[in-house]
């Protein structure tokens, strides 16, 4: 007690403060830090996602090299073309080339030397003989 | 998605907020409680955590404050508990342990309440005046003023314990009633 008392006039009290912080029980410690630890296993959804993500950027990185990619790119084009195939509505097809359309379906020409005018080919009007042509500039010298 | 978990190390923390709570009621079961209801509530709104705003054990003693609080509220007010006497032989360590304990005991509850925060969950005078929503000098100051007032009370335990001890031994109080 005498030394105490001794130590406890020249020493901080805060150093004793500290020194005398009280401690839990150690089942006590043991037991909320496994509860603790418990619920947060059992709720970490980020946890997951990311361990998810993780799985999948691994598998492409071991499959790219052989090819994966492009296989499954085409796997998906062609199941797009089915799908698209099954889905698609259609018209009814018409016959665009055919040699009766080819012969009905014919454009009118006009006969040479006559133009077409409405629905008429009417001929077609020439310059005046012996009209001048008149020109801008001197005359070419060579 | 990787936000830092604030209860990543329970060991650590439970011994911080075990020793605040048993600094404002007493070691023992009251103490245990609180530190319980303190991490139900942690776990509970762990997502409100923000690691910008401090560390997760200032977090969690703005809960635990609250939890001491409900029960020091729901505590029911009882006389003065009876004296223990303990052997003669009883260690030095204990008896200053003892003697720090009952001064505590007689500081307020606001003095006893900074003693908590500074020496049980061992926060610095930054945290505890962000904690309390005062100015770090200030929180400093009226640390040394409860300081003074331990050691205070402290030697005039002393000086009435060296006028008449008892002769059979210590004399020990228990931890408050429940």
């Amino acid at each position: 007690m005498r030394r105490f008392r001794r130590r406890y006039e020249s020493s901080d009290i805060e150093e004793e403060l500290r020194q005398a912080r009280p401690e839990p029980r150690s089942e006590f410690l043991v037991s909320l830090a496994e509860r603790v630890r418990a619920q947060q296993r059992g709720a970490r959804p980020g946890l997951r996602i990311a361990l998810a993500g993780a799985l999948t950027v691994a598998l492409l990185a071991a499959l790219a090299p052989v090819g994966a990619l492009g296989s499954a790119g085409s796997a998906v084009g062609a199941m797009v073309n089915a799908a698209t195939h099954v889905a698609a509505t259609h018209t009814r097809p018409v016959a665009s080339h055919t040699p009766a359309a080819n012969q009905y379906n014919k454009k009118k020409k006009c006969p040479k030397g006559t133009k077409k005018k409405g629905t008429k080919c009417v001929k077609a009007k020439r310059a005046t003989k012996g009209a001048r042509v008149r020109r801008h500039g001197p005359h070419f010298t060579g | 998605m990787f936000a830092r978990d604030p209860l990543s190390n329970p060991e650590f923390l439970i011994r911080r907020i075990y020793a605040y709570a048993a600094y404002r009621l007493g070691d023992g079961p009251d103490a245990e409680d609180a530190t319980s209801d303190a991490f139900e509530r942690a776990l509970r709104y762990r997502d409100s955590y923000d690691s910008d705003k401090g560390e997760p054990v200032a977090w969690l003693i703005g809960i635990a404050r609250r939890c001491v609080d409900q029960i020091l509220a729901d505590r029911v007010p009882v006389g003065e508990p009876p004296e223990v006497e303990a052997p003669v032989h009883i260690e030095e360590e204990t008896v200053n342990r003892l003697e720090l304990s009952r001064a505590l005991r007689s500081l307020s509850a606001q003095d006893r309440e900074l003693v908590a925060l500074r020496y049980g969950a061992d926060l610095s005078a930054r945290q505890i005046a962000e904690l309390l929503g005062a100015r770090t000098n200030t929180i400093e100051v009226a640390l040394h003023r409860v300081l003074e007032r331990l050691r205070r009370r402290l030697a005039r335990e002393q000086s009435s314990s060296q006028e008449g001890p008892s002769p059979e031994g210590v004399r020990i109080e228990p931890s408050p009633p429940v």
